[in-house]
């Protein structure tokens, strides 16, 4: 079997220009892409056309890419969902379920490679638990913010609640489920 | 910076990481962030989390023919435009990523990876054409010299068509293990577009292949290996059918494009916009095979019938003087010419036959290998792919 080609590696291929590197590159990141824009957007074509320009960022910027501060996938992971986010600000954004959030979290992801696939689902296994230990206003609020890409005032709004608490509830969130995040990788999970 | 001062800016933070800081305060953060190791480790913790959460969401696979669209919208761009349409030689400070090629890697698998650019698209061609005019002049000259051998009876003559039949059948034999190997490798890179010289990076030399600790970044994985890339069956399967699809789908693209006027926006179509992107996929390896099977096909077949043709050409031509030389040995001296330099015509064709065999017994290894499927003990490593050569 072949083994699957590091993401740097393709980075570093796109830099130089080459076409094959930025296939498989898409190929391999398509659907997370395209997903994370999708739960903020809510809209398919408009989720595929982001991600479109996500890989379009990516490949002009593979060349100042420093595997050194970073991974590729969570680079390119963040450059899609700011793009929907930029997107989502300057339309009306839709109405969205807290509640329903919680399914967004990838029980399993359809990754091409077999490691890839391992460490994404357990990586998604970990950020459920993680979740599941946060108080019920604070998922909310983290997922709303995290997932479907609204700013603090919108989840004030949506929560009834004042700009400050949404703010606390999220940072709140953010850094308990770090906590949570560190301790199950000490523990090996 | 005392925690007291962060304060403010720590509340910032997260409204930084989700991206709801106008410009300038974002600015003034960002500054405050850069200088301050206490809110520098909350912001990157923050991010770390956010990034999690999008890495864990649940993915959604896009339309068929994103990757194409993507590609083709880069080269709309100018700036990738650009990019992909030079030389797309491997530059170690482009990459900016720490990895160089290594010494000794020859550039051409990055370009058969990339797509050739158009002005070494001819090259194949002219080489070629090259090849067929040696082999046609080679054969030519040995039908001349045998001619002339057989006309007037000169052992000359007959030495020298034998010696060009030698060299026609060596050239032959030696374009056709090349050919043969480059087939091999084409049709290799087709089946495993995925792979390839990627494996051979290394780390630059005097740069950590470890990340700077002082970052804390994440552990990147150091590219070292050289190892062998095989491709199973299930590729090799997917290549054939991929490739018969193309062909079989390609009046029915012919068709939407009359029905529709052209292809234009045909992705769009859920069932026509697959059909289009499978034929294209399937040409794209069809021309691939083609490319690298016609090679081959034509040289062996060209190459088969000089074989054939040449040493019986130069048998022909010895077996002239020596009739001459039977017909005539009143005229003779006994220590004439057929009892010359060279020895009765019954061993020159022994010696032309056993040089044939010769020459193709050392061809036997690349054509029993390309019937076995087993690589052959000369083979480059990367060309030594199981089931590679099977076109």
């Amino acid at each position: 079997m072949t083994q699957p080609v590091d993401d740097d590696a393709l980075l570093a291929g796109m830099a130089a220009g080459d076409r094959a590197a930025a296939a498989s590159f898409v190929r391999r990141h398509a659907g997370a892409v395209t997903g994370v824009a999708f739960h903020v957007v809510r809209d398919r074509a408009l989720a595929e056309d982001i991600s479109q320009e996500t890989f379009l960022r990516a490949w002009r910027s593979a060349g100042t890419f420093d595997p050194r501060r970073g991974n590729a996938r969570s680079w390119l992971l963040s450059i899609s969902r700011n793009a929907a986010i930029d997107v989502v600000r300057v339309r009306q954004a839709s109405p969205v379920s807290p509640e329903h959030l919680t399914d967004l979290l990838a029980a399993e992801t359809s990754l091409s490679a077999p490691d890839d696939r391992l460490v994404a689902e357990a990586d998604a296994v970990e950020v459920r638990r993680a979740l599941d230990r946060l108080p019920d206003e604070q998922r909310r609020a983290v997922l709303l913010a995290a997932v479907a890409g609204r700013s603090a005032a919108e989840v004030g709004r949506i929560e009834g609640i004042p700009l400050g608490t949404a703010k606390t509830r999220i940072r709140a969130a953010l850094m308990r489920m770090r906590d949570s995040l560190e301790v199950e990788a000490r523990r090996g999970v | 910076m005392a925690y007291e001062d962060c304060s403010q800016y720590r509340s910032e933070a997260v409204d930084l990481v989700l991206g709801d800081l106008p410009g300038d305060r974002r600015a003034q953060v960002v500054a405050h962030i850069e200088g301050c190791r206490g809110c520098s480790r909350e912001v990157a913790a923050l991010n770390a989390t956010l990034d999690a959460l999008s890495a864990a969401t649940l993915p959604v696979e896009p339309r068929y023919g994103f990757v194409e669209g993507v590609l083709a919208a880069a080269e709309r761009d100018p700036a990738l435009a650009a990019l992909t349409s030079a030389e797309a030689r491997w530059v170690p400070e482009a990459a900016g990523a720490g990895w160089v090629a290594a010494p000794g890697v020859p550039d051409h698998p990055v370009r058969a990876a990339s797509g050739r650019p158009r002005r070494e698209a001819r090259r194949p061609v002219a080489v070629v054409m090259r090849r067929r005019r040696t082999l046609l002049g080679l054969t030519g000259l040995t039908i001349l010299l045998a001619v002339l051998a057989a006309g007037s009876g000169s052992w000359v003559f007959a030495g020298s068509a034998i010696a060009f039949a030698v060299l026609d059948v060596a050239y032959l034999g030696l374009v056709m293990a090349v050919t043969h190997l480059k087939a091999r490798e084409e049709l290799t890179g087709g089946l495993a577009a995925d792979d390839g010289w990627w494996r051979q990076l290394v780390p630059a030399p005097g740069r950590s292949a470890s990340p700077d600790p002082a970052a804390g970044a994440a552990p990147v994985p150091a590219l070292t290996a050289v190892a062998p890339v095989s491709v199973d069956d299930l590729a090799l399967a997917r290549f054939v059918l991929s490739y018969f699809t193309g062909w079989l789908l390609m009046p029915v693209v012919a068709l939407i494009a009359v029905v529709r006027g052209d292809l234009t926006g045909v992705e769009q179509s859920p069932v026509l916009g697959r059909i289009v992107a499978l034929q294209r996929q399937g040409r794209s390896q069809s021309l691939r095979l083609l490319a690298a099977g016609a090679t081959t096909v034509a040289v062996a077949s060209g190459g088969t019938l000089a074989a054939v043709v040449a040493p019986s050409m130069a048998s022909a031509a010895t077996a002239v003087p020596a009739a001459h030389a039977a017909a005539a040995p009143a005229a003779a001296a006994p220590s004439g010419p057929a009892a010359g330099p060279y020895a009765p015509s019954s061993t020159f064709s022994a010696a032309s036959t056993d040089l044939t065999v010769t020459y193709l017994a050392q061809l036997s290894p690349v054509t029993d290998e390309a019937a076995s499927g087993s690589p052959s003990p000369a083979a480059p490593p990367d060309t030594a792919r199981p089931g590679a050569d099977r076109h």
